[in-house]
């Protein structure tokens, strides 16, 4: 294995802050405002990083491991994808499903991470992230199953997220056949 | 043979020794406890043996015993279902000792120990048969053992009534499986289930009938939707260490009676595999659905358990489909799925219970919303209840992954097949819901029980302790080997392959391809440890990024607020209330609010909604009947001789009269 893969997983993670400045800054713009650069996030993170910490009395360890645990899903999940176009740090059967899970088991951190502090405002907004991925978790499943029956292709037991690399059909019925000429 | 006969004679032992030595406790405690965990490794080393490869056998008791042959035998796919039979079972016994020694005082506890390891043994009894009369038999002794040990807190009525519902359900649950068992023997030669396989003679009418039933019989028991109904009441009533059993392991006897059925049958019709597809996705979705609605904690758990024999149903489902359509990849990861969550769902089903029943004695009550702050009161407990909660979600890197993960792929595997199999793929997207809705609920569940502040307004003056070593050991025992099968799936993929090629082939009458396992397992082992290499690695970071600069205690800001009460908390019915509302009636919730308050009650809409009504309906007709019953003897009489009549017309026309 090279050092390839773990350069772009790195290069990845660095650019992550820049995405949330550039969607508030063209919302900004959209909406006639000037708005805050786009590097913004960079400096947060950079004051942050030089400040100390402040826990509620009302916290368990939980909350302190909750941030760890979501950054750590999200740079695991990243490994489940291929970053540089052709191939991931770890493919495998399936393992589709295991990237939304450790999406969830990041947001099961947060989530009770802001339970932790005992505020009505946390409740709120945890109680808020659960409903809403309750939708969209079934909504990316969905896509995936109208992907699955319009192509009536996949890889052997099932989807993986490296799929263009490695796409193999097991079965091509006439309905994918239709499919393909249809699409 | 001999092994496993003294692994049921030193549990039942251990049962005979809490009833001998009831005067002297401790004694009592100690040798149930020694006789219990010798009686359950000796019958899991057996059991082992037989899944890594050892000979399976099968033997007939001597002697002469009613019903024919009384043979038993340990093939592969009893020996996976004594696991969780013998494993968990032997935790929850052990836990069992410390949960009811708070209940000497007032009440006998002896008995429900003897009444416990009569419920292992019947249970042991129940896989281990393999014919029709000791099958019945175990059955009957684990339902009503089970039944006793529900009744265990029986002055108050709504134990009773729990109690009488499962009662009465058991029954007709045993009643479909004799008629099963009549439908499998019309050709039979004799009654082991060997016989019964034989060739497969049996007639198509006689087996639609039997299928049927084995659906009715065995889905009862496995507490699918519609028939789950007796499920959370009786649950909840039981005492905790109980409910982890039936939860975790007695509602996989009707999984095992299934699987049994499908090996005996050979080759099922489609039918069959859609209806099995069908329950699981019903239970599944309305199960999780009906857990986050409720107030209490115990019966939050029992609806789980109605959404994870679900998931179980739709491997099932999906296996079926695979053999019914010559997908062999489809049918074997089915299979194996369900197998899989069988063993999985036994393990962090019964820890979230012996977590529920530590919570309980800690503080008195199992209504949800007046907890809170329990983790930084028991913070053992809470550790193993949020490793059962992380696990039943399916979250990697725990077991529940590696199970949804196995029928996530055969789900899409079959999208991918067969023109008629296809459309079963809509059953990944059921199962992303019912991953995004447990999610919701354990979070709530956790987040209300350990974190944030005791809610109920008169909070217990001493602050509740973690339990004693017998009831912490085997909650931590069991978290430990949610940890273990999440990051080392192949221990229990390779024999539960092996099993589903069995069905799978059994079914389909000819050669399977094996898929490598190793290979994806190894990864999803890479997957967990990286996983907990990165979280240790962040910890590194962030310390050394913090330096010496020291962290600062203070209250939770709350937007200017001046005093935060804990009544000021978020309650998990207010948590749950926006995802509730989204699925209106469906939900069963019944909520009202007003200005300055907000009140919900959760019901179950199969049985408020279908049951009782029609229960009502039939107790109403019945009056009418009362007429027959006047109590004159010309009445009667009339009556009999009419049947007579009745009964010769039919012999004459069928020409059976002698």
């Amino acid at each position: 294995m090279t050092l390839g893969p773990f350069l772009t997983l790195f290069l990845v993670l660095a650019i992550a802050p820049a995405l949330p400045g550039l969607a508030t800054r063209t919302r900004a713009l959209l909406t006639g405002r000037r708005g805050a650069p786009v590097l913004q996030l960079y400096r947060d993170l950079a004051r942050l990083l030089r400040k100390s910490v402040v826990y509620s009395r009302t916290t368990t360890p939980v909350f302190r491991i909750g941030p760890i645990v979501g950054v750590a899903t999200v740079v695991v999940a990243a490994t489940l994808l291929p970053l540089d176009g052709h191939s991931a740090l770890l493919s495998f059967g399936g393992d589709l499903v295991a990237f939304t899970g450790l999406l969830g088991l990041g947001r099961f951190a947060l989530v009770l991470a802001g339970l932790d502090t005992g505020s009505s405002f946390e409740g709120m907004g945890a109680s808020r992230e659960v409903t809403v991925s309750a939708f969209a978790e079934p909504a990316l499943f969905l896509c995936l199953t109208v992907l699955v029956l319009a192509s009536g292709d996949g890889l052997v037991g099932g989807c993986s997220v490296t799929g263009a690399g490695r796409r193999r059909p097991v079965h091509a019925g006439a309905g994918g056949d239709l499919a393909r000429a249809g699409g | 043979m001999r092994v496993l006969l003294l692994a049921v004679a030193l549990i039942l032992g251990a049962g005979a020794s809490a009833l001998l030595f009831r005067r002297r406790p401790r004694l009592a405690d100690r040798l149930y406890i020694s006789l219990l965990l010798v009686g359950a490794t000796v019958g899991l080393y057996q059991a082992v043996s037989v899944l890594s490869g050892g000979p399976e056998f099968l033997e007939v008791l001597p002697g002469t015993l009613p019903g024919g042959a009384w043979a038993f035998g340990l093939d592969q796919l009893s020996a996976w279902f004594l696991l969780p039979i013998l494993g968990v079972g032997a935790a929850a016994g052990v836990f069992g000792t410390g949960y009811l020694d708070a209940e000497r005082g007032h009440r006998s506890v002896a008995a429900t120990h003897a009444l416990f390891a009569l419920l292992l043994a019947g249970l042991t009894g129940v896989v281990i048969a393999q014919a029709i009369v000791p099958f019945l038999a175990a059955w009957e002794v684990m339902a009503v053992s089970a039944y006793l040990l529900v009744m265990h807190e029986h002055e108050q009525a709504e134990v009773r009534r729990a109690g009488l519902i499962y009662i009465v359900l058991t029954h007709l649950s045993t009643l479909a499986l004799i008629g099963m068992f009549a439908a499998l023997g019309v050709n039979a030669t004799g009654h082991t289930f060997t016989e019964l396989g034989l060739g497969n003679r049996i007639p198509g009418a006689a087996r639609t009938v039997a299928l049927w039933l084995a659906l009715v019989g065995f889905g009862l028991k496995a507490g699918a939707v519609p028939l789950h109904f007796w499920l959370p009441g009786a649950h909840a009533a039981a005492p905790s260490h109980v409910s982890a059993v039936l939860s975790g392991v007695m509602l996989k006897a009707g999984i095992y009676g299934l699987l049994r059925v499908l090996l005996l049958l050979g080759p099922p019709p489609a039918w069959f595999g859609w209806t099995l597809f069908g329950l699981g996705l019903a239970s599944g979705v309305l199960g999780v659905l009906w857990a986050l609605a409720q107030h209490e904690l115990k019966r939050l758990l029992a609806y789980h358990s109605v959404e994870n024999i679900g998931i179980i149903l739709l491997g099932m489902g999906v296996g079926v489909l695979g053999v019914v359509y010559r997908q062999p990849v489809v049918a074997l990861l089915g299979f194996t799925g369900a197998l899989l969550h069988a063993l999985n769902h036994a393990l962090f089903k019964s820890l979230l219970f012996l977590g529920a029943g530590t919570v309980l004695r800690a503080t008195g009550t199992r209504q949800i919303d007046q907890l809170g702050g329990l983790g930084r009161e028991l913070p053992w407990t809470a550790l193993a209840f949020g490793v059962g909660s992380v696990a039943i979600v399916g979250l990697p890197p725990l077991n529940g992954f590696v199970s949804e993960w196995t029928v996530f792929q055969g789900l899409l595997a079959a999208g991918a097949s067969h023109e008629k199999l296809r459309y079963a793929v809509i059953g990944a997207t059921g199962l992303g819901l019912i991953g995004a809705l447990a999610l919701a609920c354990f979070t709530k569940l956790d987040g209300t029980l350990f974190l944030g502040q005791r809610r109920s307004v008169t909070a217990p003056a001493p602050p509740a302790r973690d339990p004693g070593p017998t009831m912490l050991v085997p909650m931590l025992m069991l978290a430990g080997l949610c940890v273990g099968i999440g990051l080392l799936p192949i221990v229990v993929l390779r024999p539960a392959g092996a099993i589903a090629l069995a069905i799978a082939g059994a079914s389909n009458g000819g050669d399977l391809p094996v898929p490598s396992w190793s290979t994806d397992a190894t990864r999803v082992t890479a997957l967990g440890v990286g996983l907990f290499a990165v979280i240790a690695a962040l910890v590194v970071l962030r310390r050394w990024l913090q330096g010496d600069r020291p962290a600062r205690l203070a209250q939770t800001w709350g937007c200017a607020a001046a005093a935060f009460t804990p009544r000021m908390q978020y309650t998990g019915s207010s948590y749950a209330a926006p995802l509730l509302a989204a699925y209106g009636p469906l939900s069963g919730t019944h909520a009202s609010r007003t200005p300055d308050s907000f009140h919900s009650t959760a019901a179950d809409p199969v049985q408020d909604g279908a049951i009782l009504p029609a229960w009502h309906l039939l107790g109403r007709t019945s009056v009418r009947l009362r007429g027959m019953q006047g109590g004159r003897l010309r009445w009667y009489l009339l009556l009999v001789i009419l049947t007579l009549l009745v009964l010769l017309v039919y012999l004459s026309n069928a020409g059976g009269a002698p």
